[in-house]
């Protein structure tokens, strides 16, 4: 399966280098376009998985903290919240497929800039819609770069790193004014800021220069993404500041319940007992003692 | 050791909300490196081969192995201790010396840079060989994918990034560089002081080996992977536009050019009466033609797939093959094969555990065969001698991993 996924990678940018007029950088930089735009649906999909999440964190905290040793009793609180843990993962995904696409490339660039023999060989094997002996050898020149070396200046790992760090900013949500012990997840989610561009930076000191390439233009059409989608989230903000929001109320019994209020009423409870906010907060403060 | 309640690892993951991105994070790193494990095997290829007569030499992985064929033994392995380089291009033998270069030794987990060296080695004959000289490092920028040249005064070396180096062959010390357009992958020849060599840049090039001057190039519709071939007044040079072209060695102009019917790889084999020339094509063909006129003499179809030049020895053409058409290496067998130059007829044919992509070479009565084997970024390679006469298997050779 994975080999019939890289023969489609070589395939096509084979094709795209042929008609383009033997321009390599350009048929990455087209490729690189063609799969964002592929992507695309999946990534708008996380950021509004981001941004639900984001306004449920009070709440998940809450239920976490309580039914840290009951996983069954969490996943049911969490469904009355309309929160599911499945979609923090779903949002993952464009993240997830891209590393497939990320090795497609790796191998599609190995095979079409034919390094050694043996790489022209197996090209020679993965293709069948393009007329190699028209195309070889393949362009792999690039201002100072040798497209299927490193680059030994080590411009390309810094911008690969650089624009995925400033990539993951632009979209990271506004996490200001809460702490580590208020939001966990978002102290994570900082570090990850600095590891994921520094990982990938460090794989770029030995990937080929034109895989590089594709990773500083991927980050740059991600930040052009960013920009698009930014409005896209501040129209969903405004949505969701208009909707009530669930809260967790703690009752007498101590039995914990989750229940949508209004969030300018006090609703009676099940056993006819009306707690205002006030008692609310006491309540919470007991519960934290348990 | 923590059990997983009821629900699963996804759960727990859930309930510990600090640990969820470090969960992605190793599985993400396991899926890139565990993927790119072979892609990054790209600096790899099959192994080179070459002989002095009586010993074999075969460059595959960390090291060159010295086989002593009539003895049936590994005479000495260079260097003893693999290093960080890789050697593959077929060494280059002049005497009792020798000349190879390697495809470079990263410069580790925080360095880009390859360096890529040049050696000189003599006393081939002893248990061990010599040091020539130091190896040139640094001078080459690429690796050194096609066979080097060794004349008695001087040192060729071509480069994947185009670029031909003259050395002096007594210290190793650099007298000239040229630089082609794209890779150099066939071994220089040299024949009244000039040296010819090809490049993948379509081109064939004329150069003073003195002074490096260009004398002549000539251009030609598509790459040209393998050694030119000398006989008398003409060049002979074949190419992935599927034709071998002769060309007047003065000035390049083509005088003739013969169509095969798929890419030519190998170099083409000139019979010792120079009347002759014989070659093979990726599918599988091979073919005798006139060497001065480019008449067809004889075609036959023997095998699926061709890439090492043949060899013509007496009355017989030795002929290497891959069989299979998988992508991956370790899913295709081969054959070496011994034809009747006069007719094209299959002499004989055996199997080998792995493709040939190396042309063989004779020493003695007996043909050197090496193959790759197991995956493709592994090292491992198998060397069966053969006796030529009636293909019985006298030798095998597996280094240890």
């Amino acid at each position: 399966m994975f080999e019939a996924f890289y023969n489609l990678l070589t395939e096509s940018l084979l094709l795209l280098y042929q008609f383009l007029g033997n321009n390599y950088i350009l048929a990455i930089t087209v490729f690189t376009v063609i799969i964002r735009l592929i992507t695309l649906p999946l990534n708008l999909r996380q950021q509004r998985s981001m941004i639900q999440t984001q306004e449920l964190q009070p709440q998940i905290q809450a239920i976490q903290k309580k039914y840290r040793d009951n996983p069954q009793k969490m996943q049911e609180e969490f469904g009355k919240i309309g929160y599911n843990p499945a979609d923090t993962l779903m949002g993952c995904l464009p993240t997830l497929i891209q590393f497939p696409i990320l090795i497609g490339m790796y191998r599609a660039i190995q095979y079409t800039l034919g390094s050694t023999p043996l790489d022209l060989y197996e090209l020679s094997l993965r293709t069948s819609s393009v007329d190699l002996s028209k195309l070889l050898p393949v362009d792999n020149k690039f201002l100072w770069l040798n497209l299927a070396q490193p680059d030994p200046w080590y411009i390309l790992p810094i911008l690969v790193g650089g624009g995925m760090y400033l990539q993951q900013k632009l979209f990271m949500p506004n996490m200001s004014g809460q702490t580590d012990k208020d939001n966990p997840a978002a102290a994570m989610t900082r570090s990850m800021l600095y590891t994921m561009p520094l990982m990938f930076g460090m794989f770029s000191l030995s990937f080929p220069s034109g895989l590089s390439i594709y990773f500083i233009v991927s980050n740059l059409i991600g930040i052009g993404q960013g920009f698009i989608t930014k409005r896209h989230m501040d129209r969903l903000k405004a949505e969701a500041a208009g909707r009530p929001k669930p809260q967790v109320v703690f009752e007498d019994d101590a039995e914990p319940t989750t229940k949508k209020v209004e969030a300018s009423k006090n609703q009676p409870s099940a056993n006819g007992h009306t707690a205002t906010r006030k008692q609310q907060a006491k309540k919470k403060g007991r519960a934290g003692k348990r | 050791m923590t059990r997983f309640p009821k629900g699963g690892p996804l759960l727990y993951a859930q309930s510990r909300p600090r640990l969820r991105p470090v969960f992605a994070l190793f599985l993400l790193l396991a899926l890139v490196l565990a993927a790119c494990g072979e892609a990054i095997g790209g600096n790899n290829n099959w192994p080179g081969l070459s002989t002095d007569g009586q010993y074999a030499y075969v460059a595959s992985g960390p090291s060159i192995f010295a086989l002593d064929i009539a003895g049936e033994e590994l005479r000495w392995q260079y260097p003893v201790e693999a290093g960080r380089a890789s050697f593959f291009a077929s060494p280059a033998i002049s005497g009792d010396r020798m000349l190879l270069g390697d495809y470079g030794a990263s410069g580790g987990t925080f360095s880009s840079n390859i360096t890529v060296s040049i050696y000189g080695l003599d006393d081939l004959t002893a248990t061990s060989p010599g040091t020539l000289w130091t190896p040139v490092s640094g001078v080459a920028r690429d690796r050194i994918v096609a066979p080097p040249l060794l004349t008695e005064t001087q040192a060729f070396v071509g480069t994947a990034d185009g670029v031909l180096y003259a050395l002096d062959a007594e210290d190793g010390s650099v007298q000239w560089s040229f630089a082609a357009e794209h890779a150099i992958w066939g071994q220089p020849v040299m024949y009244e002081g000039i040296i010819y060599f090809t490049s993948l840049d379509k081109q064939l090039y004329a150069l003073d080996a003195a002074s490096g001057e260009v004398l002549w190039q000539q251009e030609f519709a598509a790459a040209l992977p393998s050694a030119p071939v000398l006989n008398d007044d003409l060049i002979y040079v074949g190419g992935f536009d599927s034709q071998v072209h002769a060309v007047n060695r003065a000035d390049g102009t083509e005088v003739w050019s013969y169509a095969a019917q798929d890419w030519l790889w190998g170099s083409p084999a000139l019979d010792s009466d120079g009347e002759t020339l014989y070659f093979a094509d990726r599918a599988g063909n091979v073919y005798a033609i006139n060497a001065q006129n480019g008449e067809e003499i004889w075609q036959e179809h023997v095998t699926e797939h061709i890439q090492a030049a043949p060899v013509v020895n007496g009355e017989r053409l030795y002929i290497g093959a891959s069989i299979g058409d998988s992508s991956k290496l370790e899913d295709l067998t081969g054959e070496i094969m011994a034809l009747d130059k006069e007719t094209g007829e299959v002499i004989w044919r055996k199997t080998t555990a792995g493709p040939v992509f190396t042309a063989p070479v004779l020493v003695e009565d007996q043909l050197v065969v090496v193959f790759k084997t197991g995956a493709r970024i592994s090292n491992l390679f198998q060397v069966n001698v053969y006796n030529q006469t009636d293909g019985d298997l006298t030798w095998e050779f597996v280094p240890e991993e």
